[in-house]
């Protein structure tokens, strides 16, 4: 039951209109509809976890209120560290006990030339790295006195278990959150107009690009080894388109689902397309994890390595991303990635300009030198987040060398599809709405309505006609 | 809200009325590869345009067949007559139960069959039913059992071939419009009463992959219960039948025997798979399909078959 499933859509109009009628001017009724279609939703989708996430729920409240009625700092501290090692525990253990366990089990089968110690299989919970990263984030705000502890096990779990954003984020901060959701929601036309074309366009970078996308680049990976370097190469940013569709797509129907709830959430992609260095790259490109990693990681180590001038910095930055490149999941491939993201950032630290946005020029069309430094960045992200997608370093730098090869100036081996007319589309309507919150946000000066609805008929079009036929699995969700 | 709400039906309609004219304009315009998601066969494959067009004014017959290519390529009604019995063939390109249910509800009622026989291979229960709902949405009518199965095929490309297909009929394009019997390249004949003879070839296993067997689509499932349940409610005599493939094919079913035992609590069930008198290279021209052959050795055991379960029903029109 995700997102584009009839059955999701069925669940979601009766949560709708339940939510909006018997809700409508409580906000405990409001609150007690959400989190009963959340558990309703975790339940369907991953019943055997559905306990697991009511007990961190219940164990990070009760821990935020011991840590909020503690006198002594020090016993604050005991409950933060208390919290947090539960939170990483489990999500260690979920997520990272192969990655230790079979190294051990291997040398451990080889030292006494036995196969007899089977590898184990662990089953991920369905959303555990978002839930226990936003629970981690909330006992360290209230430890730090940013949010007071939430006494009330209504809104807390309603925040925990909500529904639109629990199986792939956005990683949600509770004092953006509970205010939202503290006083009735009133019906406002215009969000809920917004809320359909954000999810319209969801839609869109799901099914016709992220989906045709992988159509694509789905054989080159398969059968790398016998690809030519274009191909590769071709493969490499359809890959990252496909990702990019794939994440956006997902996050942007999340956000309009809630809007239409009437509890926005926070932003997740700005037209990472267009950005024009490393540092512009991550801060429009899952902003709800960086954003995270900002706050609870790299401004502590950075405060932590203040002595040590750009050298501090650098270490801070590095350490950072290794901990994004880790978060994706338990192998080596995603260790490189952070790592390679950490070095990218060095020039950056040297300049000192990591933390100066790059901004966003308004016109037609970029400048050359942006337009360059676009393409600069998309073929190094292009080439970096194949590590994504490939089952193992060795088969990344496989990749990487079959890159360097005359074959790199051939025409790539690709299947014909309209995907290069769509991309451009895709392209073209992100870079004009590129300085809105989603790019079929309705701009400042009105359209006449004939216009409007023309437009977003011929978006549904579209979908509909171009739509992969094959769905493929969101990509986050295995994150 | 209500005031919402009514906005956004309108909405909705508007849409869908520009939905449709892109549909349209689109079919005109864009070749083929740059509209993956409509696909209009009229005409393309497996005659049937001219099997359903045949039917208008058609009357009772005492066999009907129902079915994918196994059907129309191996029921000849022209080894029933021997018998002085008149068949009608309403087999198409890989029908899945979902276009057989369509058939039905259209059909029955019109050829009102003394018997009336469905094709039961195993693949037809995990198959999605796409290629063939274009199939018969290009060759047929449009009407509410044909949007029903849209629906339950749940496939855009299903909806999008409706929606053309229901602009072409009101926009009488495809009236005069007859299928050209003779294909260039192709050899197959249409024979009258929905069968297509293959003229030549012979099964040559060497080159080929065993297909691995799907998952049991739940649609199919449901669409096969109100089948049965439409006919039971209308006394007719139905058998389930597993017409022949080849051995080396047959062999790659997985749980068959499972298939087998639920065919045969539900009607009648007659499998003639392995049956005596066919030879993988003799009497099939593909993996899947007799040649003429193979088709009347195939018939003549159904009908002493029939015989033997006394199902042969006793002719009432005559040829």
């Amino acid at each position: 039951m995700v997102f584009l499933s009839p059955e999701f859509i069925g669940f979601f109009l009766a949560v709708f209109l339940l939510y909006w009628t018997v809700g409508a001017g409580s906000s405990v009724r409001q609150n007690m509809i959400l989190l009963l279609a959340s558990v309703l939703f975790y339940g369907w989708l991953d019943l055997q976890f559905l306990a697991l996430i009511l007990f961190s729920a219940a164990a990070n409240m009760a821990i935020g209120v011991a840590i909020g009625s503690a006198g002594a700092e020090r016993v604050q501290r005991a409950w933060l560290w208390a919290g947090v090692g539960l939170n990483l525990g489990i999500l260690a253990y979920f997520k990272y006990f192969n990655f230790f366990h079979d190294p051990i089990v291997d040398v451990l089968n080889f030292a006494d030339g036995s196969h007899s110690r089977p590898g184990v299989e662990l089953v991920l919970p369905l959303g555990i790295s978002y839930y226990t990263f936003q629970l981690t984030g909330y006992l360290i705000d209230v430890f730090n006195g940013v949010v007071p502890a939430c006494r009330q096990p209504l809104p807390f779990f309603t925040y925990v278990l909500y529904f639109p954003k629990l199986l792939a984020g956005t990683i949600e901060r509770i004092q953006r959150f509970l205010p939202r959701i503290a006083t009735a929601r009133r019906f406002d036309p215009a969000l809920i107009s917004d809320a359909f074309r954000q999810v319209l366009w969801g839609a869109f970078a799901k099914l016709v690009i992220a989906d045709n996308c992988a159509r694509l680049a789905d054989p080159i990976f398969n059968d790398a080894g016998s690809q030519g370097g274009s191909t590769l190469l071709a493969g490499a940013m359809l890959y990252l388109l496909q990702v990019y569709g794939d994440f956006s797509g997902y996050s942007n129907m999340a956000i309009g689902l809630s809007k239409m709830l009437g509890v926005p959430l926070m932003a997740n992609f700005r037209a990472p397309l267009f950005a024009t260095d490393v540092g512009d790259f991550w801060r429009r490109w899952h902003i709800s994890l960086t954003t995270w990693m900002m706050d609870y990681v790299f401004i502590p180590l950075n405060f932590l390595f203040r002595g040590l001038g750009k050298l501090g910095l650098a270490m801070a930055i590095f350490i950072t991303f290794l901990a994004v490149g880790i978060w994706h999941g338990a192998n080596w491939t995603f260790v490189l990635f952070g790592v390679l993201q950490g070095i990218y950032f060095l020039p950056l630290a040297v300049k000192g300009s990591v933390l100066r946005p790059a901004g966003m020029k308004k016109g037609i069309g970029p400048d050359v030198k942006r337009f360059l430094a676009m393409g600069g960045i998309f073929l190094l992200m292009s080439l970096t987040f194949i590590l994504m997608r490939v089952p193992s370093t060795g088969a990344a730098f496989a990749f990487w060398s079959g890159l360097l090869d005359r074959s790199l100036f051939e025409m790539p081996v690709l299947q014909g599809n309209p995907l290069a007319l769509l991309l451009a589309f895709f392209i073209g309507v992100g870079w004009f709405g590129r300085s809105r919150e989603h790019a079929l946000a309705a701009p400042a000066r009105p359209r006449p309505l004939l216009l409007r609805w023309g437009w977003l008929s011929f978006i549904l079009f579209l979908v509909g006609m171009y739509s992969a036929t094959v769905e493929s699995p969101f990509i986050y969700f295995s994150f | 809200m209500g005031l919402y709400l009514l906005r956004a039906l309108g909405f909705m309609a508007f849409a869908l009325a520009v939905y449709a004219a892109f549909i349209g304009a689109w079919a005109l315009v864009m070749p083929v590869p740059l509209r993956p998601n409509l696909i209009y066969l009229r005409g393309d494959y497996g005659y049937t345009w001219t099997r359903l067009h045949d039917l208008q004014g058609h009357g009772p017959v005492d066999v009907l067949v129902l079915g994918s290519s196994l059907a129309y390529r191996g029921f000849d009604p022209r080894v029933f007559e021997t018998k002085g019995l008149s068949l009608y063939n309403l087999g198409s390109s890989s029908q899945t139960l979902l276009q057989t249910e369509v058939l039905v509800d259209r059909y029955l009622d019109q050829l009102d069959p003394a018997l009336t026989l469905i094709e039961v291979a195993p693949g037809t229960f995990n198959e999605d039913g796409v290629e063939s709902s274009l199939d018969l949405t290009s060759n047929d009518r449009v009407d509410l059992p044909l949007v029903r199965m849209a629906f339950r095929t749940g496939s855009i490309k299903a909806f999008n071939t409706l929606i053309y297909a229901a602009e072409r009929k009101l926009t009488g394009i495809d009236h005069g419009y007859s299928e050209p019997l003779d294909k260039p390249g192709s050899m197959d004949a249409y024979i009258t009463g929905g069968f297509v003879e293959h003229r030549q070839g012979r099964f040559e296993p060497m080159s080929l992959t065993r297909p691995t067997t799907g998952k049991p689509v739940p649609a199919q499932a449901r669409a096969f219960e109100r089948i049965m349940g439409h006919l039971a409610r209308s006394n007719r005599t139905v058998v389930l039948i597993e017409a022949p493939v080849t051995a080396w094919m047959y062999a790659s079913y997985r749980h068959h025997d499972l298939h087998a035992k639920r065919m045969a609590s539900l009607a009648a069930y007659l499998n003639f798979n392995g049956m005596a008198g066919l030879v993988d290279t003799v009497d099939f021209f593909d993996e899947l399909h007799l040649n003429q052959h193979g088709v009347e050795v195939f018939n003549q055991a159904l009908l002493d078959s029939l015989k033997a379960h006394d199902l042969l029903p006793h002719p009432r029109v005559q040829p």
